[in-house]
């Protein structure tokens, strides 16, 4: 049986916007709050720009918010339902919210969706004054696991099946994962790479932060390219299909946005059972962190 | 040494034995580790070792894969004015008629050695994709014909250029061009460096590159860019210092085609199945006093 | 199993499953407990490796009604423990959407009811999971449990035990469902969390003959993680709880946000709840169980147990108990073995290493010589080293920069020592003050060379405190040597592999605090900090504080935020309490926050409770809540300070 969707990725290595996305119209867009990160205004600007209509998307302790007022699920599939294209600006906005769009969107049968994606020109992190301790000196809040409406389970009662886990190159995200859902531990484990990154080198973070916890809790090591929607998505597939006993899947997207846009596709499709959940910490978004845009990624999905 | 720099020197050894542990660099094997480092600490220069461990880029088997994905899975030509996937609609297909419009073959020329990685990597592709085999073909035997569109050229590594160069000129690609202007020559390589995609698009303007990966003059360990990233003072003269040294008691080349890598490249870069020359020698070459981590 | 180096490999209870018969070693404390005589609520507080999970999964009926048990004596009847962990992540989505936070409690309350109904019924068919098991006990058939709570359900509820176990699946997954679309208007039918459940109950006491005194202990694991209002929902149960139905929980200490219930009433403790810290309760008698926990998880892995001090069987007989405490013999004979195969060595052992060794002699022959020129003496290094006299000789090297002693005084006591005449080595205490400090002062700048100090059965369980896993995740390193059980007799493990061992666990478990809780960056960074000050304080040669391990507050108490900081460093086990808060004359001084000494291999010092740091309340202020430059500079402020003065009483930033 084939899988559910089907991505075409179209990349644009420059800064600026790509001439072949220029003609590129959408129904509806839905864009997150920049904030003042030069890439999501960029990204807003230009969702904004190419689509009749656009919405606001918000998802903050547990609630959904469009252009900033409260709305149910049953809400948002009306906002939607007349568009016949999307294009989903997934710079701006992260993993909870995408799987509530798309979650939306599916119900509705609206059959042709874009991701958005603008990469970041800087982001490897310097280290300072000490050599050894570079991240250790990360004094920013941690944050916790907490499910999302509609893609949870309760841990403890779920047999173990398999848990998936995408890396990036924050030390401490994983580490929580396991000492918040001790669980898990005894789950199959993968972690998943970006290999090749976004630029050479830049994978060696991710491998750095992590590999402590590999070592140590017996993982299978997968990769798939930093900029691959569909990369992600397909292993997510093979991997469950692969799985004869067809046991629970957790989704841990802790990795690069294209990576989780393949994740959130995958989640949507299996989660009528409750086969497939997501475990995922909320990250902050780094405020004030204003970075410019190295390339462009447009995914077109279609089902 | 400081609290810091043993500290760094610690970790960075303890991250990569767990790196070969978990198979991540699952094809070094934890003992030739051991035995390189220890040329270095023999020689105190253990920060020098600690700092080329920390910007290696080893390319696994499983993350080659990753890699070969990239430069295949997405890639497209074009067949009598339309687009096509070439995997899915051209590669994993038996060809219809005589004559293949479209060809893959190996980076090998006639009078190159049976060991270069040209064809292996083109195995590991058709095995990866289940591509079928008669879409392929030895450089020398491509039948250059009015049903041939496209030419795609597969390897793993460019660094200077060079060697396609030489390459292209060994299988006459200049002539064929011009004699079938209509076909489109790809190259599919699966890292390349800016001076080689430079030289190329200079030298062989009608060729067309697609790769996976792409180093820069930062990629070079050596460079300044690289060592930008530790804004710790006196840290790049430390360990450039050590180098020079090592260079020295290891006998390894400061002059010559080899020192610095081919091309002065200076990477640190390698796959398991095969190392650049354009990485620097002190992690491939052997000498009386040297042991290498990598293989050639 | 033939592979005993994997003894020590699994170390977490998760690990282990729910049914832990046969494979858990009761605490010492266990009985002191008092589990089974409960009729009040108990709130367990236990730090991370405390057992506090393993704990609860063995009273709980998944143990005590074990398939694998032979016999179940009346007394496991008198108290059914139901087990819950609360998944963190889980019950914090129960919050937001159009539901106000009443009608959440009502849910959350629900949920709880059908997980513990659950419970209650896996009591039952884990218990009658035999044929012979059925026969003694059984009468299931009895139960009406759709008669019990029919009257709280629009449906017809299954009276039958395995139907209405599906029943109740059903009602989950309803739940679970309605999660998918959160919206006000179609929520399930909800049940009252004590009425339902204690229905269920009363309707096995009445028809069960075998738990008809039964009291239904719940016990809810992860407390501290559940939101306000789900906290507040739990004291509730404690303060109303009583039997057959009682509530207790679990956290880690300083879990308790708040003591308000859904009420106007909060909950105190001894008048609704006992607390019991097991890491309290633990101490007094570590050595003894982690020697025999180490044991039994070798008979565990397949040594036979003919050639270990311990019986299997004692080890998980409740009766036995005070047995275990109070048997003189047993206890010798269990030290001394482990002591055999990790063995530490004697303070005068390492100073004669220290002697002999080329590097480590040339390093303190150095120490004594700098201190010797500092006093502008023209005395030779070599007469303060003597190889019949290691410990005097090591200690020379700090007392020779202590501006108090001159080098021909300390001269002058060293040939007193030497000559059997009384002397300030030995009367005066400079031994037993100095030597630990001066060994550590000698490996100081080799970070690789990791110092016999930490190893040995005493030092790892001082290393642990009262960390079971660490203390398992030391043994694991060190006795990767050992393979088959014909080795064994003969089995040591050498000082240096158990101090590698230690170095390479302290590493491990400080990359850890990175993920612990809300704070766990900061509370890394904090480690790195306080580490390196006390490394800082190590390296003095003066050693005029020694063994600088813990501090204080002094003058001013730090804000609220930091206050909420070292909460959770206390919460997390990277500081202890050691001494309550206290004022002295005008001074204030706050407790006494003490490192965890599993990280003391990683920063070279000492894990013992050495001399105090008194932080100046601003200073404190920016290492629990300051920015890296804060951190930057404390270090610096330090760096400087005692670079200038070798004997301090840490003056910064006071007024005189």
């Amino acid at each position: 049986m084939n899988d559910k969707f089907n991505i075409v990725s179209h990349e644009f290595d420059q800064p600026e916007i790509p001439t072949q996305l220029e003609s590129r119209q959408w129904d509806l867009a839905i864009v997150g709050n920049p904030d003042s990160d030069e890439r999501s205004v960029v990204a807003r600007d230009y969702a904004v720009a190419h689509s009749k209509n656009n919405l606001l998307l918000r998802y903050e302790n547990n609630t959904i918010y469009v252009n900033n007022e409260l709305v149910t699920r049953g809400r948002l599939q009306t906002l939607v339902e007349s568009a016949k294209s999307v294009l989903i600006e997934a710079t701006a906005l992260a993993c909870p919210e995408l799987l509530i769009l798309l979650k939306a969107l599916t119900t509705r049968g609206i059959r042709e969706i874009s991701f958005l994606y603008l990469a970041p020109l800087e982001y490897r992190r310097n280290l300072k004054g000490n050599l050894s301790e570079h991240r250790d000196f990360d004094l920013s809040v941690n944050c916790r696991y907490k499910s999302v409406h509609g893609f949870m389970t309760d841990l403890t009662d779920t047999p173990v099946g398999q848990a998936i886990f995408f890396l990036g190159f924050e030390k401490s995200r994983l580490g929580q994962a396991f000492e918040q859902e001790e669980t898990l531990r005894e789950w199959q484990k993968y972690a998943v790479f970006g290999v090749p990154g976004y630029e050479p080198g830049w994978e060696n973070d991710a491998l750095a932060n992590n590999v402590h916890h590999l070592a140590a809790n017996s993982f299978e090591v997968r990769y798939v390219a930093a900029a691959s929607a569909a990369s992600s998505y397909k292993l997510l597939n093979d991997l469950r299909k692969a799985d004869k006993t067809a046991r629970p899947i957790v989704i841990c997207p802790l990795g690069t946005k294209p990576h989780t846009i393949g994740a959130a596709l995958f989640l949507i499709e299996h989660n009528e059972g409750q086969e497939a959940t997501l475990l995922y910490d909320h990250p902050n978004k780094s405020t004030g962190r204003s970075s410019e845009v190295r390339r462009w990624h447009l995914y077109d999905v279609t089902w | 040494m400081t609290d810091d720099q043993q500290e760094y020197i610690e970790q960075v050894f303890e991250r990569v034995r767990n790196l070969i542990h978990s198979g991540i660099w699952g094809e070094i094997r934890l003992q030739r580790l051991n035995d390189w480092i220890g040329c270095f600490e023999n020689h105190n220069a253990a920060l020098l070792a600690a700092y080329l461990l920390d910007n290696l880029c080893f390319r696994s088997r499983d993350q080659f894969t990753s890699m070969l994905d990239v430069l295949f899975s997405d890639a497209r030509v074009s067949l009598n004015g339309s687009g096509l996937t070439l995997l899915t609609d051209v590669l994993k297909k038996v060809p219809t008629g005589k004559a293949l419009s479209i060809c893959i073959a190996p980076v090998l020329g006639p009078s190159s050695p049976p060991t270069k990685s040209g064809p292996y990597i083109l195995r590991l592709a058709q095995r990866q994709f289940r591509m079928k085999p008669n879409w392929m073909s030895w450089p020398a035997h491509i039948h250059y014909g009015a049903d041939l569109s496209n030419v795609i050229f597969v390897d793993d590594f460019c660094g200077t250029g060079e060697q396609f160069c030489e390459f292209a000129a060994e299988i006459q690609l200049q002539e064929r061009h011009e004699q079938f202007p209509n076909i489109q020559f790809w190259y599919y390589v699966a890292t390349i460096h800016d001076k080689g995609l430079k030289t190329l698009t200079e030298k062989l303007p009608f060729v067309s590159i697609r790769y996976a990966e792409h180093l820069t003059a930062s990629s070079a360990v050596f460079s300044d860019e690289c060592f930008n990233r530790y804004q710790i003072p006196g840290f790049q003269q430390l360990v450039c210092s050590e180098y020079d040294r090592i260079l020295q008691a290891a006998q390894l080349p400061t002059r010559g085609t080899f020192a610095d890598g081919f091309g002065k490249l200076s990477l640190a870069y390698a796959y398991a199945h095969a190392t650049p020359n354009n990485t620097l020698p002190i992690f491939w070459m052997d000498t009386v006093n040297w042991t290498s981590l990598l293989d050639r | 199993m033939n592979n005993l180096g994997q003894a020590f490999v699994r170390n977490r209870t998760e690990e282990f499953g729910l049914d832990l018969w046969g494979t858990y070693v009761l605490p010492p404390y266990y009985e002191a407990l008092g589990l089974n005589e409960v009729g009040k609520s108990v709130v367990l507080e236990g730090g991370r490796g405390s057992g506090k999970t393993a704990l609860l999964r063995y009273v709980s009926y998944n143990s005590q009604f074990s398939s694998n048990r032979n016999d179940i004596p009346n007394s496991a009847f008198k108290n059914i423990g139901l087990y819950l962990k609360a998944d963190t992540q889980y019950f914090s989505a129960y919050s937001g959407g159009d539901i106000d936070e009443r009608k959440w409690q009502d849910i959350f309350e629900h949920s709880l009811c059908l997980a513990l109904t659950e419970q209650v019924v896996g009591a039952l068919t884990t218990l009658n999971c035999s044929v012979d098991r059925k026969a003694k006990y059984g009468q299931l058939e009895k139960l009406d449990l759709g008669g019990a709570v029919g009257g709280y359900s629009n449906e017809n509820i299954p009276s039958e035990l395995e139907k209405f176990e599906k029943w109740i699946r059903l009602r989950r997954q309803e739940l679970s469902r309605w999660f998918r679309n959160v919206e006000s208007n179609h929520l399930p039918e909800l049940f009252s969390l004590r009425e339902f459940l204690g229905a269920i109950i009363q309707e096995v006491r009445s028809n069960l003959t075998y738990m008809k005194d039964s009291i239904f202990a719940v016990y809810i694991d992860e407390y501290e993680n559940l939101l306000d209002y789900q906290q507040r929902f739990l004291n509730s149960l404690i303060k109303g709880g009583e039997p057959p139905l009682i509530f207790h929980v679990a956290m880690k200490p300083n879990g308790m946000r708040t003591r308000q219930t859904i009420g106007t009433e909060a909950i105190q403790e001894v008048a609704d709840f006992r607390k019991l810290s097991l890491d309290i309760l633990l101490e007094p008698e570590f050595e003894l169980f982690s020697a025999e926990l180490f044991f039994f998880r070798l008979v565990r892995a397949g040594l036979p147990e003919g050639l270990v001090p311990i019986n299997s069987e004692t080890l998980q007989d409740e009766s036995k108990i005070n047995d275990r405490l109070t048997n003189k013999s047993y206890r010798g004979r269990l030290i001394s073995e482990i002591n055999r195969i990790l063995p530490g060595l004697k303070y005068g052992e390492i100073a004669t290493i220290i002697l002999a060794d080329s590097v480590l002699s040339t390093r303190l022959k150095k120490l004594i010589g700098d201190g010797i020129r500092q006093q502008s003496s023209r005395l030779a290094a070599d007469k303060f080293i003597d190889k019949e006299y290691p410990e005097a000789s090591i200690v020379c090297a700090a007392l020779l920069h202590q501006s108090t002693k001159t080098a021909d005084e300390v001269l002058s006591q060293f040939e007193n020592l030497k000559n059997g005449r009384p002397s300030n080595f030995k009367d005066g205490d400079w031994v037993h003050h100095f030597l630990v400090g001066s060994i550590l002062l000698v490996y100081f700048p080799y970070r690789q060379r990791a110092c016999p100090l930490y190893a040995g059965f005493s030092a790892f369980r001082s290393l642990s405190k009262t960390n079971v896993r660490h203390f398992v995740e030391l043994c694991n390193l060190a006795t990767t040597g050992l393979r088959t059980a014909s080795e064994f007799a003969d089995f040591s493990v050498s000082i240096d592999t158990q101090a590698e061992a230690a170095l390479r666990v302290s590493r491990l478990f400080k990359n850890e605090v990175a993920g612990c809780g809300d704070f766990g960056n900061r509370l890394l960074a904090i480690v790195n900090v306080m580490g390196k000050l006390y490394r800082l304080s190590q390296g003095k040669p003066a050693q005029s504080e020694p063994e600088r391990t813990h501090f204080c507050v002094i003058n001013a108490a730090v804000t609220d935020e930091a206050e909420r900081v070292l909460s959770e460093a206390v919460k997390w086990s990277v500081f202890f309490i050691q001494d309550e808060s206290k004022v002295k004359g005008v001074r204030y001084e706050s407790n006494e926050y003490v490192l965890n000494p599993i990280f003391a291999p990683f920063f070279g010092i000492s894990y013992n409770k050495g001399r105090k740091l008194e932080m100046p309340g601003p200073q404190a202020e920016a290492m629990l809540t300051g920015t890296v430059q804060d951190y930057t500079n404390l270090l610096k402020t330090y760096e400087r300070a005692w670079a200038t003065s070798e004997d301090e009483q840490l003056t910064l930033g006071l007024e005189d």
